[in-house]
């Protein structure tokens, strides 16, 4: 299997596997010693709300098994793409003197300095499903055209350990789009919680890999009633979350049917949207980013790349004042039609894993969900059934 | 519940506004901003511990597909009458344009859903601080008096006290640890009723105040600006802290800010339109010990 390839069922799926509690934390304190990385679910002390947060781990203690833990309020995203990252920094420099050759600029020669961003080898434990099967979504458009670097790099030196999901809420939608509890895409191990331990799934040649790496925490027979166990409670859960109304409204818009862009709802349904941009923020696949110059001084500085949002005015402002995007409507209509429209045409997958965080976090109550089923309604049927 | 109904359907049949913007729930049970502009439609509003938005920031200037319709009215509790007249003090509104109904408010939660309980754990810290629980000058007040919200467990005077206990390096530890998760959203401003500047310092670029990348620095710069700028002004709805993706804990800088202000200036963000802003406001006998 190549590096990046989206995963695919195997010909020869490897048999599962079993990793008990104690030998997750002592996984977890292998690779710590190997000066690995290990990113999971924490919660953050003195926060305005104790949410947890995919932050790296210090200790093999802090590792959270909590079954009922919430899905962590922000995605993977920041640490494949951080919200801030230089990319290089600048100086003049002044060239020596020579007799017949003023330099052009008086203030020298640019020279650049790359910032290359040190990221270690990671492993992230306890990914949701949602979270991990976005990486492999965005990859798509990181190697569109020009092949995203920072975003490779950081996917290469990372092994994902997903973590199946045992808690869901009213604002997950993740089986209407093709995902649910159990989705493998985006991870190279799924582990499915049972009593005492989880039952491991290996679904990539890197995960393939690491398992070998770590055999003896892997080694345990699999108890089959812990098996059954945990695809019982994965098979409930995916039931609970089916939306078919929904699944099907998913379908219209990414086959373009039914005229969505010019539909009159968007004024009616972006009416209430601040533009925040929380549910930017806050997506495990958005991806937009603006190009920032920091000069210190009039000699040297740096170029940053820093997250953007499309529910921002200013996104789409150009120079001469006009906004193609003037209202909250259109933005707010972008930001829709970008997910399920754009992107799946250009790459095949909706811009989207359900996770929800959107529709939880949105100050203003606004529902993707329940909005994707009112453009649904809005849209012209007889186009849809053709 | 049943008073803001009739009120609000009323205000639309009558043709006295066209919309009206108040709370409704929806399948899941969270409260959201409805704008009902059919008097059959008014049925939808309620009012309970859920409503815990400050709609007045629908009535900025900026909204222009708010005022694209029409002349409205808006529910208020008492802490969002207090942002309507910020408005009104800083001219971003014309009271006339405008119909207040005013709900007596006993407190309301943290998050809008999914239940109307209030508790000590789900109430809003900023209640325990409300100087003030009937909405003024309000054109219809409507709902029974209510008692006073239980005490949370999260007390922001205590909070706060305990921070001045600490030294200035690890008080600055405590606001770099959480400014260094700001993604710079600026979540905080768009749902605030108070910033109604047109264009905000953190987008301008030429010159650049303040970066625009979501580092320490300019988290900082950006975090200290906008306090500074809404001093005496903020009227302590915590939209801010609750729009927050990343929980910064933002209501300690508005609940410090508006202590120091009364402290220093006497000053409260109060409800009444025609006392001045601390911010264009002078006296001669202003406390001037720090000019040296």
């Amino acid at each position: 299997m190549s590096e990046h390839a989206p995963s695919s069922p195997e010909k020869d799926t490897p048999a599962p596997l079993w990793i008990s509690d104690d030998d997750l934390r002592g996984l977890v304190d292998d690779c710590l010693r190997a000066q690995r990385q290990v990113i999971a679910p924490m919660l953050e002390k003195g926060a305005a709300r104790a949410r947890p947060l995919y932050a790296p781990l210090a200790t093999a203690e802090a590792l959270r098994l909590q079954v009922d833990d919430p899905l962590p309020s922000q995605s993977l995203r920041r640490h494949f793409q951080p919200p801030s990252q230089a990319l290089f920094r600048w100086t003049f420099e002044k060239p020596a003197p020579t007799e017949d050759q003023p330099p052009e600029n008086p203030l020298g020669k640019v020279a650049l300095q790359p910032a290359t961003p040190a990221f270690p080898p990671t492993v992230i434990l306890g990914a949701r499903p949602c979270d991990a099967a976005a990486l492999e979504i965005v990859d798509q458009v990181m190697r569109e055209d020009r092949r995203d670097e920072s975003w490779f790099s950081r996917r290469a030196a990372t092994v994902i350990l997903t973590r199946g999901c045992t808690w869901s809420d009213a604002s997950c939608f993740c089986t209407s789009l093709g995902l649910g509890p159990d989705a493998p895409q985006g991870s190279d191990l799924l582990l499915l919680p049972a009593q005492g331990g989880h039952v491991v799934r290996v679904l990539t040649a890197k995960g393939q890999a690491f398992v070998a790496d770590h055999a003896p925490r892997f080694a345990a027979p699999l108890p089959d009633h812990r098996r059954r166990e945990a695809e019982a409670a994965l098979a409930a859960l995916r039931q609970d979350l089916e939306n078919k109304p929904l699944s099907d409204a998913v379908d219209h818009l990414r086959q373009g049917l039914g005229g969505a862009f010019s539909a009159a709802i968007w004024d009616e349904v972006a009416l209430r949207c601040h533009g925040c941009g929380v549910c930017a923020a806050l997506c495990p696949t958005c991806y937009c980013f603006d190009i920032v110059e920091e000069p210190h001084g009039p000699k040297e500085g740096v170029r940053r790349m820093k997250w953007d949002t499309c529910q921002d005015p200013i996104f789409t402002l150009h120079g001469s004042g006009h906004n193609p995007r003037p209202n909250q409507s259109s933005r707010y209509r972008q930001r829709v039609l970008h997910k399920f429209s754009v992107y799946p045409n250009r790459f095949g997958q909706v811009l989207c894993t359900g996770c929800g965080r959107c529709v939880r976090a949105c100050p203003a109550g606004m529902d993707l969900a329940e909005i994707l089923l009112q453009v649904d309604g809005a849209l012209d049927h007889a186009a849809k059934k053709s | 519940m049943k008073e803001i109904r009739e009120v609000a359907s009323a205000l639309l049949s009558g043709g006295q506004v066209d919309w009206v913007l108040g709370y409704e729930e929806d399948a899941k049970g969270l409260v959201k901003p409805a704008f009902i502009t059919d008097p059959a439609q008014a049925a939808r509003l309620i009012f309970d511990p859920r409503c815990v938005h400050n709609l007045a920031v629908y009535l900025l200037p900026g909204r222009r597909h708010v005022r694209a319709l029409g002349r409205g009215a808006l529910v208020v509790k008492a802490c969002d009458a207090r942002a309507v007249a910020g408005l009104l003090r800083e001219h971003q509104l014309q009271r006339d344009e405008l119909v207040l109904i005013g709900v007596r408010c006993g407190g309301v939660r943290q998050d809008p859903g999914p239940d109307a309980v209030l508790n000590e754990e789900s109430v809003a810290a900023r209640c325990a601080l409300c100087p003030e629980r009937t909405p003024q000058r309000v054109d219809h007040l409507v709902g029974p008096e209510l008692p006073p919200p239980p005490a949370g467990n999260r007390d922001l005077l205590r909070e706060i006290a305990e921070l001045e206990a600490l030294t200035s390096e690890a008080r600055f530890a405590f606001w770099s640890k959480h400014f260094s998760r700001c993604v710079r959203c600026h979540a905080c401003r768009q749902v605030c009723p108070l910033c109604n500047c047109t264009r905000c310092i953190a987008d301008k670029s030429q010159p650049q105040f303040i970066e625009a990348a979501p580092h320490l620095r300019g988290n900082l710069a950006w975090n200290i600006t906008r306090a500074l700028h809404l001093a005496g002004r903020c009227v302590g709805c915590g939209e801010c802290e609750r729009a927050c993706p990343v929980d910064i804990p933002l209501a300690l800088i508005n609940a410090k800010l508006s202590h120091f202000m009364h402290e220093r200036y006497a000053h409260e963000a109060s409800e009444d339109p025609e006392q001045p802003s601390p911010i264009g406001d002078f006296r001669s006998d202003d406390d001037q010990e720090f000019i040296r």
